[in-house]
């Protein structure tokens, strides 16, 4: 019993002596540990923001956000920390953005990503692809940036969180207006929508009935079947239901839940007439209607904007009619502007007006041809009936 | 109930404590020459984990937190499974002397077994809940079982093999493991927390 | 002159013939988990090494006041007690590092190398030698730890003295691509048991 006791107080000693040495060392780390890492973060803040004074930090459910400021209390930007869920959990990284809501920089504090494969979001040529875009791009995988072939997963879920957390800074703190759709507004009918999911576009028909969403159709998608099928029917199921979007995406397959919800938004608001921002073609001009009587006979040039770059056509009129429409430069997708070339030509000539329909397998070519046509015609009419004639 | 099950299959196969996260390689080579000792090993590991983590989980959050001492973890931990060993090792010989010839020679091991300790502490760094804890320290027990049982019926069989001279022992042994390791490269990806 | 070949019969031992690591096979979990970078797997050799001196320091100086019984338990507290001071210095110090060895500078603990020469010899002998066994010890561990982290680096990063880009050496020019597998976990299995062939082939050829 008495050894047993001893041998109890010398083991309680050893502990305590331990813990107090401990104790002692951790007063003596403590404060260099803080010191550091704020060091640390200012270096980053530095970095991004060379000359800033001071910042506050703001607390949202996405993350940390810093608001930066200079000297005189003027904000220079925001920097925000938030998480991407990657391919093996999370990816913690910082997003710096400038007061207009532009991308400085991108750095990546911790990710356990697979070593070789998923670590590539470290390389600066994947980061310095965000630099310069803000909320109002569409930070989509393949428009603007793009993913990193071998490692798919953790360079979409950069992706696809930064243009998040772009949109976040964007409402939260730079006031852009976010628009709220009031479904019990929707007129009744049947609207088609189209966003970004996470191997392409997903395309959705609502139908809307007494001011209730009654039914939501995928129409097109490319998503990996065997992750879709973790949304989908799922997701539409959850907003019929509560007939709201606001809905949980964290599903298996988040980053396809996030863009079958974001499709009906876009059919609901283009339902209530809300200009979708997110739709990569160009506000619609007013309907120049030209009269083919009063264009005088001649061959005319003129352009509009395809979906990839400018295209050029030649229109010729004889006797108030459209003879012949040739395209002479265009920067479309080969593949995809066979669906609107010769078919669209054709339809005007057939027509000899401009209300055709231009709903083909390219609708942004297709139009553009259009408007170039329509370009050339307006520019013969306000040459004031002279034209270029060749 | 959808984070638990997760956490079952997570770290049973995807995030698999031996052949993904390094951790009981020590014990996973060194007993895995036969099954028996294997499936011995395994069922002191289970027992251990478990019972360690629910124990350095509640001392964690009721005692060391609470009076801000979370720098003292590495020592308190190991101390409570060194202890716990001891314990369990104890009352198993009073209560049930088949039970101590089967796992009583695995104890003592356990003690320097880091996947025990790697679990305790990851249960209170990865802020699990209790239940969660309690979950998680299963579910990596299993997968460590699991990576044992199935090295152990390898090299039953690799026994009879003939292996170049240089590449016997433990080289073969690893070199196996790495194989081991890339077919659980194919759970990578299909779920994280 | 009798004297001091003892310590350094002690100092070198650990480095190649009982090599912890490639004769011995102890303390395999951080061999494995932290030599994706030679940095790293440097670093871990470096703080085992020191808990290790540490160790063997106070138990070999202690070992008359250590009732039998509670020995094991009180290494360990001892131990532990070092690992938290690395732990804590390196936090303090080298961020990045301590980052990259996340929960295996905890590990540390549990290293049976080093309870297993606390055990084994500190607990016996007097301080200085007990100190050069640690010092030889922890060398050939370190010895090890860099040898297959340069194996993995090399091959698996196409690196040297990487991660950070400011000190990494690209090797093989741009259009090199690395064979992921080496930085993988597999791939520490894989190369650590060619290099135990390897090591296995050297001591053959050489009779050590």
């Amino acid at each position: 019993m008495r050894d047993i006791i001893k041998l109890s107080l010398t083991l309680a000693l050893v502990g305590i002596i331990s813990a107090s040495l401990l104790t002692a060392a951790h007063n003596v780390t403590d404060p260099i540990i803080q010191e550091r890492r704020e060091a640390d973060y200012r270096a980053a803040l530095e970095d991004f923001f060379p000359g800033f004074d001071h910042f506050e930090t703001e607390e949202l459910d996405e993350g940390q956000f810093d608001l930066i400021y200079d000297e005189d209390g003027d904000l220079m930007g925001i920097m925000a920390t938030v998480a991407a869920l990657g391919y093996d959990g999370d990816i913690d990284y910082n997003l710096a953005l400038d007061s207009e809501g532009e991308i400085i920089g991108v750095r990546i504090i911790a990710h356990t990503e697979t070593p070789g494969i998923g670590d590539v979001i470290e390389r600066d040529s994947f980061k310095e692809q965000f630099v310069g875009k803000s909320y109002e791009d569409p930070i989509t995988a393949g428009e603007d940036v793009d993913i990193i072939s071998g490692a798919t997963v953790s360079t979409a879920a950069m992706i696809n969180s930064i243009r998040q957390t772009t949109q976040v800074v964007a409402e939260n703190f730079l006031g852009v207006e976010v628009v709220e759709i009031d479904i019990a507004e929707v007129p009744d009918g049947t609207y088609e929508g189209s966003a970004q999911g996470f191997a392409g576009p997903i395309v959705v028909e609502v139908e809307v009935s007494d001011g209730e969403i009654v039914s939501i159709e995928v129409l097109e998608q490319e998503e990996t079947a065997t992750y879709f099928v973790e949304s989908y029917p799922l997701i539409p199921e959850q907003i019929i239901e509560e007939q709201s979007l606001d809905v949980d995406t964290q599903t298996g397959a988040t980053i396809s839940a996030e863009g079958i919800v974001n499709a009906v938004e876009n059919a609901l608001m283009e339902a209530v007439g809300i200009e979708v921002e997110t739709e990569e073609e160009p506000v619609e001009e007013e309907p120049v209607d030209v009269d083919l009587g009063e264009v005088p006979d001649g061959t005319y040039e003129g352009s509009a904007e395809g979906f990839m770059g400018p295209i050029v056509v030649e229109v010729e009129v004889a006797g108030g009619e459209i003879v012949s429409i040739e395209i002479l430069d265009h920067e479309e997708t080969p593949e995809y502007f066979r669906e609107a070339n010769p078919l669209i030509p054709e339809r005007i000539m057939e027509d000899q007006h401009f209300d055709i329909d231009t709903q083909t397998g390219a609708t942004a070519s297709a139009e553009g041809i259009l408007n170039a046509v329509l370009d050339a015609l307006s520019g013969a009419l306000n040459n004031g009936g002279g034209g270029e004639e060749n | 109930m959808e984070t638990l099950l997760s956490i079952i299959f997570i770290y049973i196969f995807v995030d698999n404590f031996v052949l993904h996260r390094f951790f009981g390689i020590c014990p996973f080579l060194g007993v895995s020459r036969k099954m028996e000792t294997a499936v011995g090993m395994s069922m002191a590991v289970i027992f251990v984990m478990t019972m360690a983590t629910m124990v350095t989980w509640l001392l964690n959050s009721f005692v060391l937190v609470r009076y801000g001492l979370e720098y003292l973890q590495i020592v308190t931990f190991i101390l409570v499974i060194a202890s716990l060993v001891q314990l369990v090792e104890t009352v198993l010989r009073k209560i049930s002397p088949t039970l101590y010839q089967g796992l009583g020679i695995f104890l003592p091991l356990i003690t320097t077994n880091c996947a025990v300790f790697a679990v305790t502490l990851l249960a209170v760094r990865m802020e699990f809940s209790f239940v969660e804890a309690i979950v998680f320290a299963v579910a990596a027990s299993v997968g460590f079982s699991l990576a044992l049982v199935i090295m152990a019926g390898i090299r039953e069989r690799m026994e009879m093999a003939k292996i170049p001279d240089v590449l016997e022992g433990s080289a073969v042994t690893l070199i196996t493991a790495g194989i081991l390791s890339i077919a659980f490269l194919g759970f990578q990806g299909m779920l994280s927390l | 002159m009798e004297q001091k070949n003892i310590y350094i019969q002690d100092l070198t031992r650990g480095i190649l013939k009982e090599n912890p690591v490639f004769v011995a096979l102890l303390g395999m979990c951080p061999v494995l988990g932290v030599t994706g970078f030679l940095f790293y797997g440097f670093g871990m050799g470096v703080a085992t090494t020191l808990v290790m001196i540490g160790g063997a320091l106070l138990v070999s100086t202690l070992r008359n006041y250590i009732p039998q019984q509670i020995r094991i338990p009180c290494f360990i507290v001892i131990i532990a007690t070092f690992v938290t001071l690395v732990d804590m210095s390196l936090l303090a110090y080298q961020p990045a590092l301590h980052e990259a060895l996340g929960v295996f500078v905890p590990l540390i603990v549990c290293n049976c190398l080093i309870l297993g020469r606390l055990e084994a010899f500190s607990s016996k002998r007097p301080v200085l030698r007990s100190v050069s066994d640690g010092v030889g010890a922890g060398l050939g561990f370190t010895l090890a730890l860099v040898l297959l982290a340069l194996v993995r680096e090399v091959f698996g990063q196409g690196t040297i003295l990487g991660p950070d880009p400011e000190s990494a050496i690209v090797l093989f020019g741009a259009n090199y691509e690395p064979i992921g597998v080496f930085a993988q976990p597999a791939g520490a299995f894989i190369a650590l048991g060619l290099l135990l062939a390897g090591v296995n082939l050297f001591m053959k050829r050489f009779n050590i």
